[in-house]
């Protein structure tokens, strides 16, 4: 999906070319039209080539990072399908962005947050297969542990989880539980 | 019969697990401060925190002060040899303040970085974030270098003062960031000093607080190396009702080795 919008050439973003690719929006990005942009680029992360992936994965954390929480809030049930597609590829990197995707839309405002929780059964089940695969480097030094790679998705989930709990009001913790039984939080020690 | 027996054992069961809940609740919500022991890992044990102070806390300060005057003033120093985990640490922070800044809505004014060490976190972190901040360590050592390491461009008073006697200025700040800092303090100084940052707040305002807590056995730690105590989760929540305030946000620092204590985040907002 996200590849035909590319190829068509409807989105509206230029990659300036360089060292380090950088996406530019061809609008302000407070006047793209969020409900219909976002969900399209978050479908796009399942991508494994570039120039997709690099569009979907960095037009997804702009709008994200960027966009006003109340018009990411009117998308959020329009994420979960994309996002659930994600995490069912069962590829690690794929899964980590779309882990980032859920950490950010969680932490921009409390009612996005809330709103998530109801979405946790699509999003949460496919969690446990994965929460358990750390690393373990013994008493060595982790050079790489500031990017928030695929070599490190046990870490990733749990803070997730942690950031889900910590924003998603007084029900969330319950929710999370369930789905996840293996989660250890501050409440239950 | 049989069925009778096991249907009182699944009532006993049941009376049990409804006791453990409300012990649970009981000590959730209101446990005072000396009902856990501890100890300072070289067989001493403590009945209460008040036995490890003792009659007065003058002599307790000392020895922090003494401690971090011989410390390395880098970052490897200031983390007590752990300079590896400088960026988890940032990294954990920010995700928090993210979620500070927009759950809470909390203003980006002016903040100040209590106990600030190197000022570490306000040049990685909270100076990006802030408009203005404050650097508060009583370390003569540690802030001269905070003042080389933040550079000429920094917006922001430095205050030479130890916290318990540091009386921040009424209605100024936005945000009050204390990192592994209230474990020096003593119960008293330590609530004395949350109720005078409460007053500095500004309406909207919030103070954060990131520190070791002692999770396992609910047991508070002693160092008598530099004189702090690791606290539990309890007698962090007494205080801080102590001190008129709540917890709005808690957030467990992650990616944190499993051999260390757990490090939480709080953020604390006065109680209306």
């Amino acid at each position: 999906m996200f590849r035909k919008h590319y190829d068509r050439g409807d989105l509206p973003i230029t990659i300036r070319h360089g060292a380090r690719c950088v996406l530019e929006w061809k609008a302000d990005v407070d006047t793209i039209d969020m409900v219909h942009f976002l969900p399209l680029f978050v479908d796009g992360i399942r991508e494994q080539q570039n120039p997709y992936r690099f569009v979907a994965s960095e037009g997804a954390f702009q709008l994200l990072r960027e966009g006003c929480p109340s018009r990411i809030f009117d998308c959020v049930d329009n994420l979960i399908y994309p996002l659930k597609n994600a995490l069912d590829t069962h590829h690690s990197a794929t899964i980590i962005m779309a882990l980032r995707v859920i950490q950010i839309l969680s932490s921009r405002s409390s009612e996005i947050a809330h709103k998530l929780v109801g979405h946790y059964k699509q999003l949460l089940p496919v969690f446990n297969i994965y929460k358990s695969r750390k690393r373990n480097i013994g008493d060595e030094i982790d050079f790489a542990q500031f990017k928030h790679d695929g070599r490190t998705m046990g870490e990733t989930i749990e803070e997730t989880l942690a950031i889900l709990e910590a924003t998603g009001g007084a029900c969330a913790f319950a929710q999370i539980k369930r789905l996840v039984p293996t989660y250890e939080s501050l409440h239950v020690e | 019969m049989l069925l009778h027996k096991s249907s009182d054992l699944f009532r006993l069961m049941k009376v049990c697990m409804l006791s453990e809940e409300k012990k649970f609740f009981v000590s959730y919500f209101h446990s005072p401060s000396n009902m856990t022991t501890g100890h300072d890992g070289e067989g001493e044990e403590f009945e209460t925190l008040d036995d490890v102070w003792g009659e007065g806390g003058d002599g307790w300060y000392g020895k922090a002060g003494e401690y971090w005057n011989q410390q390395d003033a880098s970052i490897n120093g200031v983390l007590g040899g752990f300079g590896d985990l400088h960026p988890t640490d940032v990294a954990g922070s920010e995700t928090f303040l993210n979620m500070v800044f927009s759950q809470l809505a909390v203003p980006r004014d002016r903040g100040a970085d209590c106990g600030a060490g190197i000022g570490r976190i306000t040049q990685f972190l909270l100076q990006k974030q802030l408009k203005q901040m404050d650097i508060v360590e009583p370390c003569a050592n540690l802030i001269k270098t905070a003042q080389v390491e933040l550079g000429k461009n920094f917006q922001g008073e430095f205050i030479q003062s130890p916290l318990q006697s540091w009386v921040p200025k009424m209605n100024t700040y936005n945000l009050l960031w204390h990192q592994w800092v209230l474990l020096y303090l003593t119960d008293k100084d330590c609530v004395d000093y949350l109720v005078r940052c409460r007053e500095s707040l500004t309406p909207g305002g919030a103070i954060c607080v990131k520190e070791n807590v002692s999770m396992k056995s609910g047991q508070f730690l002693v160092d008598s190396d530099d004189n702090s105590v690791t606290r539990t989760l309890d007698q962090y929540k007494s205080l801080f009702t102590r001190a008129g305030l709540k917890i709005a946000l808690q957030f467990k620092q992650p990616r944190w080795p499993s051999h260390l204590f757990p490090v939480l985040m709080f953020a604390l907002v006065p109680i209306v």
